[in-house]
């Protein structure tokens, strides 16, 4: 198992108090899986990620939990033992591709800075690689990207040179955060094709964390679900769209405007809204919106308890529920 | 906290009290939690009241002329001391406070209000403010001391000469901010709508841009008072300020240059009056500046 | 549901040329935001306008209220054409043409509490006085789903949606004929879409309301429009009743815009279509059909002649070379 991730705690000291984001989350990624991390906003996910490379402040963040990448704890090492790993056995890719490349140095040079730093090769060769990484994207003509500054391209470009630059040493384990939400449609329909390839074509495990449902279902092998900083459901790919157990995983499947069904009716709407950080509720986090929520759903905090096979649900009731019967209703 | 308006009848009434009760508290805390706004305020509210309210239980007069007990080191009667014509130094120290004060507000509101109409509307009329932002430019090229020293010399030593004057050469600062908060505020999508909404242009600039920029100009009103303390201390330190037998604290420095040695009380006292005025003023700033934007933003 | 009086808006050939200038006042080039654009908006439909970004969508729709000043063409509404309107008409046509906006955190003034950025838009077009207005702004307030003391908060106390929901209130206090939605709930998280946009249905039909509803989600516009327009680099390429569009797309664009969207169901996805390239520039767009680089089926007339818009079934209209044979 590539990465293991066991009760990933993330606390933020704030000038309220602390706050959990990250609450006992825990998940696997296979190699050659692509994992997707799925969730609305605020529910922990890009936390999670973070944590993962501990990208955060570890002046005010405190981690709890075992991340285990091949077996090694990554919250045991030490700042440099962790640098090393960053791009060189861990690799992410962020949302925006606007900011997420220096304005003024061109793409090669970075490329190239993001190569010499896991790499003792000598600067031409750096070079090479760097070309060899754009060119593995689909870039059209990678020679002369090389040389362009990031304001020249565009946004599919500069993801395109974002995912080479995570590429580019190798990576066991590639984080994606949001990879596409920034982009066209056709555009993110290229890069998800890319991802897809890349899927087929090496041993890298990914977590591609998204809020698109469609996304998942394009390139993920499974799913974990987030809601309030917990995994509230862990599926393959087709069990999560076919037959999915959390009330709240059928609720945000069945509110997607889709492509096809009828229009005539209202979207259906999960009622109520999140609750706040500071507001856990006791119980169960998702009980005040649930259309099957008992009594006791509010009193007791349901497990993450494993149902037939590969899946698992923190439900109390999941097996009560009745048969889902497609997209557009609960 | 109860109010003097009769108690609340409707619902609509009594959300809104208790919206402002909150509100209230919530300010209260802000404040009292803010180390900055606190100890700047305590110290320039101390500043402040030594300068109204000490000379009244002083006695003495600042003006009175004593030949015989000049340059008296400080104690006794004279508690800081006496100056090189006999008056008693504290109560000129005192007194100068006040005219110092008085003249770093008044120049600090005025600054104030003319930078901001100059920078609004440099920021929402592109080619009167490429105008503006030149004057500006120009005259932000001059050292403030220089420049205050310049129009004095041109419009003669009287007190109001000196507000004029230091009114001129702090406008620019507030409308080069004023400018630069005002872009980003037209950038932002509620001016957008009250153009879509139908409003003129005076009602999107004062009613609904210039709220948004209190915070930055009371801020920079802030330093501007304690800037503008120390340059209206140098220019009377060099005798183009406040004239003479008017107390002011630049220029008791000016009449205590020639004899820092032997009067060194008339060197110190009013430097550490200044010092400890700008200071307060300046942590009260800092102290505001937090207090008035980042938590303003925080949504929910 | 078309009245037999005409349009509410009819635009035609509607096109916006932005200048690029350097310092020294030079014509430097010149980006083709809106090409020629024509449309028609009738009474209580809602019109969708998709397309990627740059394509000019936004320009479109600001430059119906004039918020953009266009460089070609006419837009009538209620018969005198808005391009041409002055300035105090034009406040006039601001209280029956609305608009909200895409960005929730930028939209609403964070100095004014809720009920004073409703009043406003009232005091604005001097409706009612100021006791009505204040009774007023409750009831749109509650119409929306808000309570009395939502009317004393601050936009910072709110979330997205809400503040989404209380710009759509803004729009309503005036009563308006038509709203222009630009991207309003692109912003927001799926759950919360779908409360707005069954709120914007909703109210469409209580009060007859007309909508240009702007976004580049295509999922969303299938569920709110009756009719859709598609847009390409400023021009617009196909238009179509939404059914008929989404079941029978005839522009190679819209087959691949259509194609590339990301189903949610596993191995739901069809034959994409991969567009070659990337989207030209607007400062110096191909020649003949703007989409002519990129197109699978691109002939050698394409590079040459822009393609006339033809009518190949009832409402739907092309803008392409391959419909040759359909009546002009």
């Amino acid at each position: 198992m590539l990465l293991r991730v066991k009760e990933l705690r993330t606390r933020f000291a704030t000038d309220r108090g602390e706050v959990t984001a990250v609450d006992g989350v825990s998940f696997e990624v296979a190699p050659g899986e692509i994992v997707g991390l799925v969730g609305e906003s605020g529910c922990g996910k890009s936390v999670t990620a973070e944590s993962i490379m501990r990208l955060l402040d570890e002046r005010s963040t405190r981690y709890s939990g075992e991340v285990l990448l091949d077996g090694v704890d990554l919250f045991g090492l030490t700042a440099e033992e962790m640098r090393q790993i960053r791009g060189g056995s861990v690799a992410m890719v962020f949302q925006d591709p606007m900011t997420s490349l220096n304005p003024v140095y061109t793409v090669g040079n970075q490329l190239e800075e993001a190569i010499l730093l896991h790499q003792e090769v000598p600067r031409e060769q750096a070079r090479a690689l760097a070309e060899q990484a754009l060119a593995a994207t689909g870039i059209p003509a990678p020679a002369s990207c090389l040389r362009r500054y990031p304001h020249e391209l565009s946004g599919g470009m500069r993801q395109r040179v974002m995912i080479a630059m995570a590429l580019s040493c190798r990576p066991k384990l590639l984080i994606a955060d949001e990879p596409t939400t920034a982009l066209d449609v056709t555009t993110q329909a290229q890069i998800l094709d890319l991802i897809a390839e890349l899927r087929d074509g090496s041993n890298m495990g990914t977590i591609l964390i998204t809020h698109d449902m469609g996304v998942v279902a394009e390139v993920c092998t499974r799913v974990v679900v987030m809601y309030l900083g917990q995994v509230i459901e862990q599926a393959s790919v087709d069990e999560i769209f076919t037959r999915p157990a959390h009330p709240y995983t059928r609720g945000l499947l069945a509110s997607i405007p889709g492509l096809t069904g009828d229009t005539s009716a209202p979207l259906h709407v999960i009622g109520g809204k999140v609750p706040s950080l500071w507001e856990v509720p006791k119980g169960c986090r998702f009980a005040d919106r649930c259309p099957f929520a008992e009594p006791a759903c509010r009193d007791d905090a349901p497990e993450l308890l494993p149902v037939d096979g590969d899946r698992s649900v923190r439900c109390r009731r999941h097996s009560e529920l009745p048969e889902w019967a497609g997209v557009s209703h609960v | 906290m109860t109010s003097t308006v009769s108690t609340p009848e409707t619902p609509a009434q009594l959300i809104r009290q208790t919206l402002r009760h909150e509100r209230r508290n919530l300010l209260f805390r802000r404040i009292s939690g803010n180390q900055l706004l606190v100890s700047g305020g305590v110290i320039f509210a101390f500043m402040l009241l030594a300068a109204l309210v000490v000379p009244i239980f002083l006695g003495q007069d600042p003006y009175s002329v004593d030949p015989a007990n000049r340059l008296q080191a400080p104690g006794g009667v004279h508690i800081l001391g006496t100056d090189t014509f006999g008056r008693d130094l504290l109560s000129r120290i005192l007194a100068g406070g006040r005219s110092s004060l008085l003249i770093g507000c008044l120049v600090a509101v005025f600054s104030s209000v003319l930078g901001l109409v100059l920078g609004l509307y440099s920021a929402f009329y592109r080619r009167t403010g490429a105008v503006l932002m030149r004057i500006v430019d120009g005259l932000m090229a001059f050292p403030a001391i220089l420049l205050a020293i310049a129009i004095m010399a041109a419009l003669g030593a009287k007190t109001s000469n000196v507000i004029i004057a230091l009114t001129v050469v702090f406008t620019p600062h507030v409308a080069r901010v004023v400018r630069a908060a005002a872009l980003v505020i037209k950038n932002q999508t509620y001016v957008e709508a009250l153009n879509a909404l139908g409003a003129g242009p005076t009602r999107i600039l004062w009613l609904n841009v210039v709220p948004n920029l209190m915070s930055p100009l009371v801020v920079q009103g802030t330093f501007i008072f304690a800037d503008s303390l120390i340059i209206e201390a140098a220019l009377s330190f060099v005798g183009a300020g406040v004239p003479a037998p008017a107390p002011s604290w630049g220029n008791i420095l000016y009449e205590g240059k020639t004899v820092i040695y032997n009067g060194w009380w008339m060197t110190v006292f009013p430097g550490l009056a200044i010092m400890l005025t700008v200071l307060s003023i300046n942590l009260l700033g800092d102290g505001l500046r937090d207090l008035l934007d980042p938590r303003q933003v925080v949504a929910r | 549901m078309s009245s037999t009086a005409g349009p509410l808006l009819d635009v035609r050939g509607l096109s916006k040329v932005y200048e690029i200038r350097s310092t020294a006042g030079r014509l430097r080039g010149q980006v083709r935001a809106v090409h020629d654009v024509s449309f028609q908006l009738w009474r209580g439909e809602t019109y969708g306008l998709v397309g990627e970004s740059g394509c000019g969508k936004s320009t479109t729709g600001r430059a119906l209220l004039r918020l953009v000043e266009p460089t070609g063409g006419e837009a009538l509404f209620e018969s005198r054409d808005v391009f041409t309107l002055s300035r105090s008409e034009l406040r006039g046509l601001r209280k029956k043409i609305q608009m909200i906006f895409q960005d929730p955190y930028s939209s609403l003034n964070p100095r004014k509490r809720v009920g004073a950025i409703l009043e406003e838009a009232m005091t604005i077009h001097r409706i009612l006085d100021p006791a009505g207005r204040r009774d007023r702004a409750f009831q749109v307030l509650e119409r929306v789903g808000f309570s009395e003391e939502h009317y004393y908060r601050f936009p910072h106390e709110f979330s997205g949606g809400q503040r989404q929901r209380i710009g759509i209130a803004r729009a309503l206090t005036v009563s308006p004929e038509l709203i222009i939605c630009d991207e309003p709930v692109s912003a927001l998280d799926v759950s919360i879409q779908a409360q707005v946009i069954n709120m914007l249905r909703e109210l469409q039909r209580e009060f007859g309301l007309t909508y240009f509803f702007i976004s580049h989600d295509l999922s969303v516009i299938r569920h709110i429009s009756d009719r859709v327009g598609v847009m390409y680099l400023g021009e617009l390429v196909e238009e179509a009743p939404t059914a008929r569009l989404y079941a029978e797309p005839k522009h190679p664009y819209t087959q691949a815009l259509l194609s590339a969207v990301p189903v949610a169901r596993p191995r739901g996805r069809r034959e994409r279509i991969v567009l070659s390239g990337e989207v030209p520039s607007a400062a110096n767009p191909p020649g003949g059909c703007t989409f002519h680089t990129r197109c699978l089926f691109a002939m050698p007339r394409c590079a040459t002649e822009a393609p006339a818009r033809r009518t190949v079934s009832e409402g739907h209209v092309v803008a392409c070379h391959l419909y040759e044979g359909a009546v002009a």
